[in-house]
């Protein structure tokens, strides 16, 4: 098990390779379309992962840890499937940035999407995460981080 | 605008799912595998959405403005497998609202930084006030781990 500090600074520099790609992305959609950016920006990930793998596999060899455990894991045939909803992320998000509600809308209310959906999980413990207690202490680093965000989008440094 | 809105909001929830299914291959095959998968569905979605938008427009295939990119544009999908990497793991230890809520936090200090420069006055007070509340929100999220 990880330490909860080590999780907290992974989880922040998630957040910083995300705007970074996402920074890149957009900057690549201005000359070819969004779709085929996110086409080219997938394939160069699928590429990417999996030289992961095999170096990991490499680094693993070394180690007591046991492959053919990972090999023999069944998960459920649902959970392959996260790249679908991924996809069709930037098909959506064309759509309503060129709507009325803008891209600052897309961007807040795709914030709150997000976090309305991870209350939901964590609560009920929705696809075999473990089931969290959501206490009404945690609406107020929600509410702090919600309303920071929405201050930065509105300031538009182009998110 | 009631559709659009519900539309926005979805895609928020298309985030979280995507993530959340990740998170659940990672429990078994590890992060790695995990973001491996993520791209390759990814990749054989959007070949399908290419392929339709590029039949139904008479558009001709580009190949000049794709070969003409800088290299640094490309490294966004070098990022984005890191990227999933990470997510995958975390959100199987801390859970799906605090792993957003940190992402948001990391994503928004960032796009800050990025964008430092092209401020005004009332945009930059406006940033402050963003950067302080988010990191009282990343302290708070912290405690309770703890």
């Amino acid at each position: 098990m990880t330490s909860p500090n080590f999780n907290i600074i992974l989880a922040l520099i998630g957040g910083i390779l995300l705007a970074i790609m996402i920074k890149l992305n957009s900057a690549l959609a201005l000359s070819v379309s969004p779709v085929y950016a996110s086409w080219l920006a997938h394939g160069i990930g699928t590429v990417v992962a999996l030289l992961l793998i095999v170096i990991v596999a490499r680094l693993m060899l070394n180690t007591p840890t046991n492959i053919s455990a990972i090999c023999m894991a069944s998960p459920p045939i649902w959970s392959y499937f996260g790249g679908i909803p991924g996809a069709l992320v930037i098909i959506f998000a064309a759509m309503t940035v060129n709507s009325s509600v803008g891209l600052l809308g897309t961007l807040v209310l795709g914030l709150l999407g997000q976090i309305i959906f991870g209350l939901v999980v964590d609560s009920l413990g929705l696809f075999g995460l473990p089931k969290k207690v959501i206490n009404r202490y945690q609406s107020l680093p929600i509410l702090m981080i919600v309303s920071g965000s929405y201050l930065i989008i509105l300031s538009g440094p182009g998110l | 605008m009631i559709g659009v809105i519900v539309i926005a909001l979805l895609n928020g929830c298309f985030i979280g799912l995507s993530r959340v299914l990740n998170g659940r291959l990672s429990q078994d095959k590890g992060p790695f595998i995990a973001s491996f998968y993520n791209h390759l569905i990814g990749t054989l979605i959007l070949t399908l959405v290419v392929g339709i938008i590029g039949l139904s427009s008479n558009t001709s295939w580009n190949y000049i403005s794709i070969t003409n990119q800088h290299w640094s544009l490309y490294l966004g999908g070098v990022i984005g497998a890191l990227y999933v990497v990470i997510n995958s793991h975390i959100i199987t230890e801390i859970g799906a609202l605090k792993a957003a809520l940190l992402v948001i936090s990391g994503q928004m200090l960032t796009g800050v930084m990025l964008g430092l420069g092209e401020l005004t006055w009332f945009s930059a007070l406006m940033q402050f006030g963003g950067v302080a509340l988010i990191i009282v929100g990343i302290y708070l999220c912290k405690k309770m781990e703890q």
